[in-house]
């Protein structure tokens, strides 16, 4: 008799293979070629090996935020799936990535400067994103509290989706007021884009990231329970507010720390999860972990599309995904029925 | 034992539209209670605050002898399990999954089932007769497999790991003995055949291990053959308890439902058989 969950392991170990595979493929591949046993040969010395340095240096960064977003992306759209019991949930479905776009267009359009120990680590745009997502978490948060003791899934819903279009009207507002070169370079931010270029851009996020994952490894659990909708979940011995109010935070949190590397790039956190399921069913402790590790690596394998397809153009990823995305969901979609 | 003292419950909180009114209900344990009453009178409200799910506004639950709120969580549902009227579940959860949710009041936060609990899960399965379709999409059943399969996760909740070695199976003496199964409706979506079989598994639990239970039902002949008492509920009061005899009387079942139904022994099985008559215009 074996367990159900130890036979959809190896399902989760190839997962993570293909995420390893992906983060060190994608930095050989750009416009000039390079080679990843020269690039990892310690013989010779860094100063004097340029395979290593543009590895190390040039691409090695972009891939691993690729790899971040997309796991990040791909783990809070499970979360948010399981806490609205609605599969159409995304991360973006509760207003903390318009949250984040409309912090985002502030920075960019009244050129909002920041202290440079701050700056360091996180240029003003991404920490007005960062703000933004948080300010739009606690908004919905508190909205959702108002009507009861516990966290009601309707209003939460209703809250997210009435914030995303006033937060999208604001958006509008501060576009039309603002001029022309920064209106260019909000709706390329909008558009979702992984171009970073240092590790250091990647030290502001990092910490929500661990925190977050530390949250979803203790509840993949209960979000099975919770499936099975919140008077159930109670009668089995959890506590579901408690468990509704991590799973809010940590996927809320989450995504707005990916979405201020990144932008709101879409799609990752709905096809990911679905797919993971019709494959490896429904439980979270299998879900959660391998719709990161698939998440990572297709958002990796999409920006490897986005600058090379047009070279030396570069497309914005968030068009990638959801050229790729939309199509593949929507193949599954009538495959599936 | 369970107890509910001065129970009153509204889904608004105003007391002009109570659903429940300072209800008292006792059931005794190793008994079987059932719950009777017409649509809207309270009973799986009632059922809700004895499983804990829902807080009174007023009154109290004690399940043995302390206060359903003083109660560990786990603790609790080790010893009072739940099947509701009709379970939804937001994904594809296999039958297998959904049994070994059971187990969770007895895992600790990160702790994966072991091969005791796959032991129990399987034996709840086969005393449920659920055990062919184990690794079926829990969607893609009906609604009386449905409901075994959930009362097989009930049985698993309840079960007490350890007892039996890996792999020899679920026999119904891992039940810890005062385990305490609320059942609302369980056999509301199912046919004849499947009600009888949950019917005969409920009685043989109750017989033989003492599992205390407390049935919803509309199903009068249902509600005769297997419980020992009886909680008559209209309009959110009670209106008579009691063992089964005295309380399912020609009179009680007109004031219950407005029905004029006939009562008598059957000889063959010495069950009590009803016999509705017409419905009656309320005064």
């Amino acid at each position: 008799m074996t367990s159900p969950l130890a036979s959809r392991l190896p399902f989760v170990a190839g997962a993570f293979a293909a995420l390893i595979v992906a983060v060190l493929v994608a930095p050989l591949i750009g416009s000039s070629s390079i080679n990843l046993a020269r690039a990892f040969d310690a013989s010779v010395p860094f100063d004097r090996n340029v395979d290593a340095q543009i590895f190390f240096i040039a691409r090695l960064p972009r891939a691993l935020a690729a790899a971040l977003v997309g796991a990040s992306l791909a783990a809070a759209g499970v979360v948010f799936q399981a806490l609205l019991r609605n599969p159409l949930a995304t991360p973006y479905t509760l207003g903390v990535s318009t949250g984040a776009s409309l912090g985002a267009m502030l920075a960019i359009t009244f050129g909002w400067t920041l202290p440079s120990v701050i700056t360091w680590a996180l240029p003003p745009v991404p920490a007005a994103a960062l703000a933004g997502a948080m300010g739009s978490v606690l908004i919905v948060y508190w909205l959702a509290r108002a009507r009861s003791a516990g966290l009601s899934t309707t209003v939460l819903l209703l809250a997210g989706v009435t914030l995303n279009s006033f937060f999208s009207a604001l958006i509008l507002f501060v576009q039309y007021i603002g001029n022309f070169a920064d209106v260019y370079r909000a709706m390329r931010w909008l558009m979702g884009n992984l171009d970073v270029s240092t590790y250091r851009q990647l030290v502001a996020p990092l910490p929500f990231i661990a925190l977050a994952a530390v949250a979803f490894a203790w509840l993949a659990k209960p979000l099975n329970l919770l499936a099975a909708g919140t008077s159930a979940a109670e009668a089995r011995g959890l506590d579901v507010q408690r468990a509704q109010r991590i799973a809010f935070f940590s996927a809320s949190v989450i995504t707005g720390a990916a979405v201020s590397i990144g932008g709101p790039i879409g799609f990752v956190g709905i096809i990911v999860p679905h797919l993971v399921r019709l494959v490896a069913g429904a439980d979270h402790r299998i879900v959660l972990p391998a719709s990161a590790c698939i998440g990572g690596a297709f958002l990796v394998v999409c920006d490897v599309i986005a600058r090379t397809l047009l070279a030396p153009v570069e497309l914005p990823v968030g068009i990638v995904t959801a050229v790729i995305g939309g199509p593949f969901f929507l193949w599954l979609l009538i495959r599936r029925s | 034992m369970l107890q509910a003292a001065d129970l009153s419950f509204g889904y608004t909180g105003t007391s002009s539209s109570l659903v429940l009114d300072r209800v008292s209900v006792t059931v005794p344990g190793g008994r079987v209670t059932g719950i009777l009453g017409p649509n809207g009178s309270g009973k799986t409200t009632l059922l809700r605050l004895l499983a804990g799910t829902l807080r009174p506004q007023s009154g109290r639950v004690l399940f043995e002898d302390s206060d359903l709120r003083q109660w560990p969580r786990r603790r609790l549902a080790q010893q009072l399990a739940s099947v509701p009227q009709d379970t939804h579940l937001a994904f594809d959860y296999s039958v297998l999954d959904v049994v070994l949710m059971g187990r969770y009041p007895h895992l600790g936060a990160f702790q994966v089932e072991g091969p005791s609990d796959l032991a129990i899960a399987h034996g709840a399965l086969r005393a449920t007769g659920t055990d062919a379709f184990a690794d079926r999409p829990f969607t893609t059943l009906s609604g009386g497999e449905r409901q075994r399969v959930v009362i097989a996760s009930a049985l698993a909740q309840l079960a007490t790991a350890g007892t039996n070695a890996a792999g020899t199976g679920f026999n119904l003496s891992d039940l810890s003995t005062n385990g305490t199964l609320l059942l609302d409706e369980p056999t509301a979506a199912l046919d004849l055949g499947y009600q009888l079989e949950i019917a005969a598994l409920l009685e043989r639990l109750n017989r033989e291990r003492g599992l205390t239970m407390v049935i919803s039902t509309h199903d009068l002949a249902f509600a005769a053959s297997l419980c020992d008492d009886l909680v008559l509920l209209r309009e959110g009061r009670v209106l008579a308890c009691g063992p089964v005899d005295d309380v399912l009387t020609e009179d009680t079942i007109r004031a219950l439902y407005d029905v004029e139904a006939s009562i008598h022994r059957d000889a063959a099985s010495g069950r009590l058989v009803i016999v509705p008559r017409r419905h009656l215009p309320t005064a």
